[in-house]
């Protein structure tokens, strides 16, 4: 029990994850493309390849939690379909002849694909940061605090991530979060993290954490004014 | 607006997420319980429950209508949410605008 960097090749686990991320993000494209994608691939082959990195909460034998997290931040979608284009290809005409809702999706995005595919960059490409991509609780296991520790799942989790930017030399995190989302917005401010928006689409927030080089993540929301 | 008396309103709010939250480990709360953070005593979900139940009350009882977490809010280095100390000031400065 306690938190542990998922095993791409523990189908259990990966699918545990998956079905979060569904039930947490059902608007995201990932969880568009549906299952088999998120499963067969995204948290899978890419996390195998460390285009992605995956940590989990565990209560007994039950993934309660995670969070994923990049050193690519706004194009690792990119780096993995560019490695696996017949691969995806195959995956998201499976995913179209299934749902008419992905269809959509597709036919709206592919122009935009292409051209960022070809170019390979979006506005952040450049910096030198990593990027939270999701982090997921069960609802019942918010407040829970795993038995090999202090702190409650979501915050070791996040804890995690810092650490693994840290050893990675990543000194800064861009987290994107929806601004209707109330209670995610609220976690990155108290977890130290501060809001810029420049570049930043009009329905989401850009908060941007910077990575103590010594590693003290300490008690982040009590910054001074 | 008394900052004493909407200290005690917050204050019954938030006993009221937390007796949901933690019914079989009941916890008493005070001005300086975290309601964010590692140490908060409440989920992030029944703190956008105690905000908003906190914008009711500021409307119905001082007729301030005010959208408490807002840009203004999360741009700030020390978080106007982190306690309901840290919270009444900030409403006491949203209140004088």
């Amino acid at each position: 029990m306690g938190i542990e960097r998922l095993d791409p090749d523990r189908s259990v686990d990966v699918r545990a994850v998956a079905q979060l991320h569904l039930e947490n993000f059902p608007d995201s494209t990932e969880a568009r493309l549906g299952l088999d994608f998120l499963t067969g691939f995204f948290y899978s082959t890419i996390v195998r390849e460390q285009l992605l990195e995956c940590w989990i909460g565990r209560a007994g034998d039950d993934v309660v939690a995670f969070i994923s997290f990049t050193r690519f931040p706004r194009r690792f979608h990119l780096l993995a379909v560019r490695r696996h284009l017949l691969r995806v290809f195959g995956l998201l005409v499976r995913a179209a002849i299934d749902r008419g809702d992905v269809r959509r999706v597709l036919m709206r995005h592919v122009g935009s694909l292409l051209g960022r595919l070809r170019s390979g960059s979006g506005p952040i490409a450049s910096r030198r940061c990593g990027e939270v991509l999701k982090l997921a609780v069960l609802p019942e296991f918010e407040t829970w605090t795993p038995d090999d520790g202090a702190e409650r799942v979501t915050v070791r989790l996040f804890r995690a991530m810092q650490r693994r930017f840290l050893e990675d030399g990543i000194g800064t995190v861009l987290l994107v979060v929806r601004k209707d989302n109330v209670a995610s917005n609220l976690f990155c401010h108290s977890m130290g993290c501060r809001l810029d928006n420049r570049d930043a689409p009009p329905d989401c927030n850009f908060f941007w954490l910077d990575i103590p080089a010594a590693g003290n993540f300490g008690h982040p929301a009590r910054a001074s004014a | 607006m008394d900052d004493r008396t909407l200290t005690t309103e917050i204050l019954a709010l938030l006993q009221d997420v937390v007796d949901r939250e933690a019914a079989h480990d009941p916890v008493q709360v005070s001005a300086t319980s975290a309601l964010i953070g590692p140490d908060a005593t409440i989920s992030s979900l029944g703190a956008v429950s105690l905000i908003a139940d906190v914008e009711i009350t500021l409307a119905e009882n001082y007729g301030l209508e005010v959208m408490l977490v807002s840009e203004d809010a999360l741009s700030r280095s020390k978080s106007p949410f982190l306690t309901v100390e840290t919270l009444v000031d900030y409403i006491g400065e949203l209140a004088q605008r």
